[in-house]
């Protein structure tokens, strides 16, 4: 026997003639549910439970020797007329199977790595501590710096280290928040909490602005920029060695080819 | 027949709460919290009809998105769109973006969408980063009944999430619940939800020295 139809021959017993009458023989049918989950709802009899309704779904499982039954529809018909009745605000589709699922950037479907990080610079990947540069100005003042972040060889991958953004400076974003919006244009440059790090008026072109970004640049190590010009990749600068280390490296050089003449 | 007047007599209706207290409409704080993103209200949109009537709640989640990461250039694409039949799919969504930066001479900004039965980790990432979420919404007791619409997800935290649905714009009519039960609504009712996210960055944070 089902345990659906266990469930209804259950409740079925003190209902023969259409009403439902308590009498002390009969089970204790409980139904609970969940505040967090209040679509669902769980039917203990006598305290053990039998089962589980969802009602997005109109899905009934029988819930027997602590395992779920397979879903069963207990009302076809009404769920039928809910989904007529739905309130369609613009959304049209087919939504996936639950065990599917589909990244598309700009239209043609990835995978969810290359969702999260194909696209250098454009990725939704967490860049939340990134230098924000931010360029508020007149159209063509703020057009001739994104021009250079775009295509001068001093500003080379900056764009791709940095949030930036450009504004006029009337725009709701800057306005009222206590930007400078009178330069020709105004460049900030903050670190993700908000602190100014650098800011200019005026645009002195991609040469200058590089070198300011290199400075706001928390994580810049001058002494870690290569020097292409040199044949090894690590640069010694002579000069610089104390010289104690001369005479300590002449000792052992000594000691060194003396121990090679007794031998 | 007789089983289905037996779930109703063995209170399974009642088993439902009644008022649905799973959200509540507040404003843009609560309990120490703030809503992450702050789009004026008067950038905010409310959903209209397009050419046949049909809703355009899917545009108008997506330019609110775009005038909060600073992609002025697309204002006006809910109702250029509006001039074609309403209701869209992520397929007509593709095309329509195409086609009004083409007609517009612009280039199409990087955007990311996605369908699947789990969404927690954009929308995770869309708060981390300060990013402004398009969802499917698929149950708000504000219409009792199930719906179809898209509505922009303003906040994703540990406690709470929010909406902000354009049937409903402005200051005060944020929707606030926990994030499962975001979850919930935003899946329901196939179980499947459906996002869409510009890659372009959120507005700079307030300076300070």
């Amino acid at each position: 026997m089902s345990p659906l139809l266990t469930m209804a021959l259950i409740l079925c017993a003190d209902c023969l003639d259409g009403q439902c009458k308590p009498s002390p023989s009969s089970p204790k049918i409980e139904w609970r549910s969940r505040p967090d989950d209040p679509d669902r709802a769980y039917l203990f009899v006598d305290g053990v439970q039998a089962g589980g309704y969802d009602r997005a779904r109109d899905e009934w499982r029988p819930f027997v020797a602590d395992a779920w039954g397979a879903p069963t529809a207990l009302f076809p018909s009404s769920l039928a007329k809910a989904d007529e009745s739905i309130l369609n605000f613009g959304v049209v589709r087919e939504p996936l199977p639950s065990d599917r699922s589909r990244h598309t950037l700009n239209g043609k479907v990835v995978t969810e790595q290359e969702a999260a990080s194909a696209i250098a610079g454009n990725a939704l990947t967490d860049d939340s501590l990134r230098l924000r540069l931010t360029i508020i100005g007149a159209d063509a003042d703020r057009q001739r710096v994104l021009d250079d972040l775009r295509s001068s060889p001093e500003l080379d991958g900056w764009s791709h280290q940095m949030l930036v953004q450009a504004y006029p400076p009337d725009h709701w974003a800057i306005a009222g928040n206590g930007f400078v919006t009178t330069g020709t244009p105004t460049i900030y440059v903050q670190a993700a909490d908000g602190k100014v790090l650098h800011r200019q008026d005026a645009y002195r072109g991609p040469k200058q602005l590089a070198e300011a970004l290199r400075r706001a640049d928390p994580n810049y190590r001058p002494d870690k920029d290569p020097d292409l010009n040199l044949v090894f990749p690590i640069h010694l600068d002579w000069r610089r060695i104390p010289t104690w280390l001369w005479i300590v490296a002449g000792l052992l050089l000594i000691s060194l080819l003396r121990r090679r003449n007794r031998t | 027949m007789k089983l289905l007047h037996l779930l109703a007599a063995s209170g399974l209706i009642l088993a439902f709460p009644s008022p649905d207290r799973t959200s509540f409409v507040g404003g843009r704080e609560h309990g120490g919290e703030s809503i992450t993103v702050d789009l004026p209200p008067s950038e905010h949109l409310r959903n209209r009809g397009g050419r046949d009537g049909a809703g355009m709640c899917v545009m108008t989640s997506i330019e609110m998105a775009a005038r909060w990461q600073g992609l002025d250039a697309m204002r006006g694409l809910r109702d250029w769109c509006a001039q074609q039949a309403g209701g869209a799919w992520p397929a007509k969504v593709d095309r329509q973006l195409l086609a009004y930066c083409r007609e517009r001479n612009l280039p199409l900004p990087p955007y990311l969408q996605y369908e699947g039965s789990e969404p927690e980790k954009i929308l995770a990432l869309c708060e981390r980063t300060g990013r402004l979420a398009c969802v499917t919404y698929g149950y708000s007791p504000r219409y009792g009944r199930p719906i179809a619409h898209m509505i922009n997800c303003v906040k994703f935290g540990d406690h709470w999430a929010v909406g902000l649905d354009n049937n409903f714009p402005g200051d005060g009519n944020y929707e606030w619940m926990t994030p499962a039960e975001f979850l919930r609504r935003i899946k329901h009712p196939g179980g499947s939800a459906w996002l869409f996210i510009w890659l372009a960055p959120p507005p700079p944070p307030v300076p300070h020295n």
